[in-house]
């Protein structure tokens, strides 16, 4: 036992720190954002192929680094700091459901073209909020074919992306139902998407499937409620979630320091705000909130990374995560006073991006009721 | 003691009613909608004429005033109904700067001023934040000195809200640098056209604009001094206290609360109807009690003035309380739509046409505008409780 990291760990860190403060600037940042977002720029792109970031968690025959789930946990909290393009996630989501459920040949395809940078996917295998309920989309088999129909909300990043992989539910007169994994080669025929307008400025769609059809090789997995093939699926998820923790713990440790700088340079009263006692107990709390939401989540990680469910440590790190980078940006909106609500100072694409990543996955309600069902009170997860 | 309004309030609500029944138009919300509180289109300013007409904005102040004679109750409840239909009521000129010239002003000052405001001719963006002086807005450096029978003021005010739809500005400014600076403040009413002035856009999270508005060598007339010369602090911290009576309304938190529970009973989200769920509803119904305390809050504060007292620890209460529970809201609020709480009124399915998601934008400036909220409760300690001052 032993909470530290490895000093490659704390060099890896510190040297992705460097490249995307240099590579992901708040100006780049703002010119993501809707209505007209200018699409990810390949410089941004080719300087995470350099330093391995999308190849990370996978295995070298496929491609990939051979890094751990918690080394690439340690990558997006670096990427969490910097407000880095949420395509950079929704494609690593993609590669991991990819890697974890295809077959080799698949594998070795799309992983290898991930981790150069030439691919990107995003997925929709469980509902945005976490649930994992039955799939909205119902796939029909006739004629040699599934065909693929229902809607999907809040899909991030559709239209930038070359494959959606979603999950569907069976219906076969003579079988009982069964959930598949399919693989869809964006654009597709009878799949269309619109984008939401969100509070983040993000890219998210609501993706419309209408008889897609598709051939038996493009489902990478099928199988029944309660099978291993499921439980890979709560894996992918999980890890899903334990990800994005890391990414808010950066993005709130980011906030942080930035109220840090603030409050020692801002002066009223003849001296720094950050003299003043109410200052100081607020920024202490959001210390204490960062620090357990950091450890929470690099435990979650790590027991996922060693093949784990690892159910209750990851629900236990998202509600965790949601409190503690709300209430870093909302105490920084406190302590920045009139600076900090200005547009053009910028905290508020932190604040922004902290409610986003509450509720994608499930905001506090929704983990309480998850986090119940893994200690056996009752309700089901 | 009594918890329910009398007869003759019960009247005036009718009155209003009515009023609003007529006045308020399809049109007139969207063109709210659109433009927020910073912009003032041609219905709204055909509205503010009618309220005008009726006197209302003076409607509490004294009859010798060109005011209508009602009390702070009646204000409150104007506030309340004005703000339920989602029009704008009185402004800051209205509430805050009317009184403190009713209170300290010269007669000069009464008659120049008072009719306008009453009518809403006349609004005033208040100036009294600088870059330097924030919370400590004693700290003030904006100049002013007397050359013959002119004012000539030189220096900046930040976070100048409406500076750029007002017509005058209720100018705080250092008339006396050789004093301790709680004893040099005079107030200035300076006319927003005036040669020298620049007002430069800035734009809040919430959308709203305010500004940054520079004063070079402004002349304004002697007589725009209010009251006296070097005593503007008490002045301004009386319009505070005011202003944060004036902020401190619970009606929009009532309203949205409403909305958000009649949404969470009515609309199913992706199937489910979010009041099956418990914590929907036992987060409802906490929301429910706080938007209650600080209604009770608001009209003990109300009360108080119609006693002929100075209400400041229950408005300060008041406002952190009701700050606080805006930000709660918003965020409960947020959770409970879940990923639909995050789209914004630009999107069809934004439910309650995206004011929550909006509420959570506006909820940071309450906190600490109008007095940190770290100050007030310094306030509610020490000169409400009698516990020691601490350095500041
Ligand atoms: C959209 C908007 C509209 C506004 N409209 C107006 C307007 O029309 N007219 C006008 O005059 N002003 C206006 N304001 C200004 C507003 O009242 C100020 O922002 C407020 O007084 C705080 O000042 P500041 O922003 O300089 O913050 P600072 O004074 O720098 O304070 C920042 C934070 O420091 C902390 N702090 C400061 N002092 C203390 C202390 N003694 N003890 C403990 N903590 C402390 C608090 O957390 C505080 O929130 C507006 C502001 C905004 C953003």
């Amino acid at each position: 036992m032993k909470l530290t990291l490895t000093s490659p760990q704390i060099e890896y860190q510190h040297s992705l720190r460097q490249l995307l403060e240099r590579e992901c600037t708040v100006e780049l940042v703002r010119s993501l954002r809707n209505p007209d977002p200018a699409p990810v720029p390949p410089q941004l792109w080719s300087a995470l192929v350099r330093v391995g970031f999308l190849g990370l968690p996978f295995d070298g025959e496929v491609g990939g680094e051979g890094g751990s789930l918690l080394d690439l946990g340690l990558a997006y909290q670096e990427a969490g700091r910097v407000l880095c393009p949420t395509d950079v996630y929704s494609t690593m989501a993609f590669g991991l459901a990819v890697d974890r459920l295809a077959d080799d040949d698949v594998r070795k395809d799309l992983i290898g073209r991930i981790a150069q940078g030439q691919l990107r996917g995003t997925s929709a295998l469980w509902h945005p909020d976490g649930e994992l309920d039955r799939p909205a989309v119902q796939a029909r088999y006739a004629a040699g074919r599934w065909r693929l129909s229902g809607r999907l909300g809040f899909v991030p990043n559709v239209e930038a992306s070359d494959y959606l992989l979603v999950a569907a539910q069976t219906s076969e007169p003579t079988r009982p139902e069964q959930t598949v994994i399919v693989l869809l080669r964006l654009p597709a025929e009878g799949v269309t998407s619109s984008r939401v307008m969100t509070f983040g400025r993000d890219s998210q769609f609501t993706v419309d499937l209408r008889d897609v059809a598709v051939t038996d090789d493009a489902v990478i997995s099928r199988h029944d409620a309660g099978s291993a093939e499921a439980g890979s699926v709560h894996w992918l998820r999980n890890a899903d979630l334990a990800l994005r923790c890391a990414e808010m713990v950066g993005g709130a440790q980011a906030v942080l320091e930035r109220t840090l700088d603030y409050v020692r340079t801002r002066h009223q009263f003849g001296r720094p705000i950050g003299g003043f006692q109410a200052v100081q107990h607020q920024v202490a709390d959001v210390r204490i909130g960062v620090d357990g939401a950091r450890l929470a989540t690099y435990q979650a990680l790590w027991w996922l990374a060693e093949g784990e469910l690892a159910e209750r440590f990851t629900v236990i790190a998202k509600a965790c995560c949601n409190e503690a980078y709300k209430r870093a940006t909302l105490t920084a909106h406190q302590l920045h006073g009139g600076m900090g609500y200005l547009r053009e100072t910028d905290l508020h694409l932190w604040s922004e991006r902290a409610k986003v990543t509450e509720l994608t996955g499930g905001a506090v309600d929704v983990q309480m009721r998850r986090l119940a069902g893994a200690l056996g009170l009752g309700a089901t997860a | 003691m009594r918890f329910d309004y009398t007869d003759k309030q019960l009247a005036w609500r009718d009155e209003l009613r009515t009023f609003l029944d007529r006045e308020v138009s399809d049109e007139l919300l969207e063109e709210i909608r659109h433009g927020g509180s910073d912009v003032r289109g041609p219905l709204v300013t055909r509205f503010r004429k009618a309220v005008g007409d009726r006197g209302w904005y003076g409607l509490n102040w004294p009859v010798e005033y060109g005011g209508l004679g009602l009390t702070a109750v009646e204000q409150q409840m104007l506030i309340d109904e004005f703000t339920a239909r989602g029009v704008p009521g009185p402004d800051l000129t209205a509430t805050s700067v009317a009184p403190m010239i009713m209170r300290h002003g010269t007669e000069a000052n009464k008659a120049d001023w008072l009719p306008g405001i009453a009518r809403g001719e006349i609004t005033c963006a208040v100036g009294y934040s600088e870059p330097d002086a924030g919370t400590d807005v004693a700290s003030l450096s904006t100049r002013a000195e007397l050359d013959g029978d002119e004012w000539v003021i030189n220096g900046a005010k930040i976070w100048n809200s409406i500076a750029h739809i007002a017509t005058h500005e209720w100018l705080c400014v250092r008339t006396d640098p050789a004093a301790p600076k709680h004893k040099g403040i005079s107030v200035i009413m300076v006319p927003i056209d005036s040669p020298g002035i620049e007002i430069q856009p800035l734009v809040a999270w919430s959308d709203l604009r305010t500004n940054l508005t520079y004063f070079a060598d402004v002349r304004v007339p002697a007589r725009n001094l209010i009251g006296e010369v070097n005593r503007g602090w008490s002045y301004i911290t009386g319009a505070l206290d005011l202003e944060r009576g004036a902020l401190a309304s619970a009606m929009q938190l009532r309203v949205i609360l409403d909305d958000l529970m009649a949404f969470c009973s009515t609309h199913l989200l992706d199937g489910v109807r979010l009041a099956d769920r418990a914590e929907v509803r036992h987060r409802l119904a906490a929301l429910d009690a706080d938007v209650e305390v600080a209604r009770l809050l608001n009209l003990e504060s109300a009360s108080l003035i119609e006693d002929g007292q100075v209400p400041t620890i229950p408005a300060t209460e008041a406002k952190i309380f009701q700050s606080e529970l805006r930000q709660r809201v918003a965020d409960w609020g947020t959770q409970l739509l879940g990923m639909y709480g995050q789209l914004d009124w630009h999107d069809r399915e934004a439910p309650l046409r995206g004011r929550i998601e909006r509420l959570y934008r506006e909820a940071p400036l309450m906190r600490f505008g109008a007095g940190a909220n770290e100050v007030l409760r310094d306030v509610i300690a020490q000169r409400g409780q009698g516990l020691p001052r601490h350095d500041r």
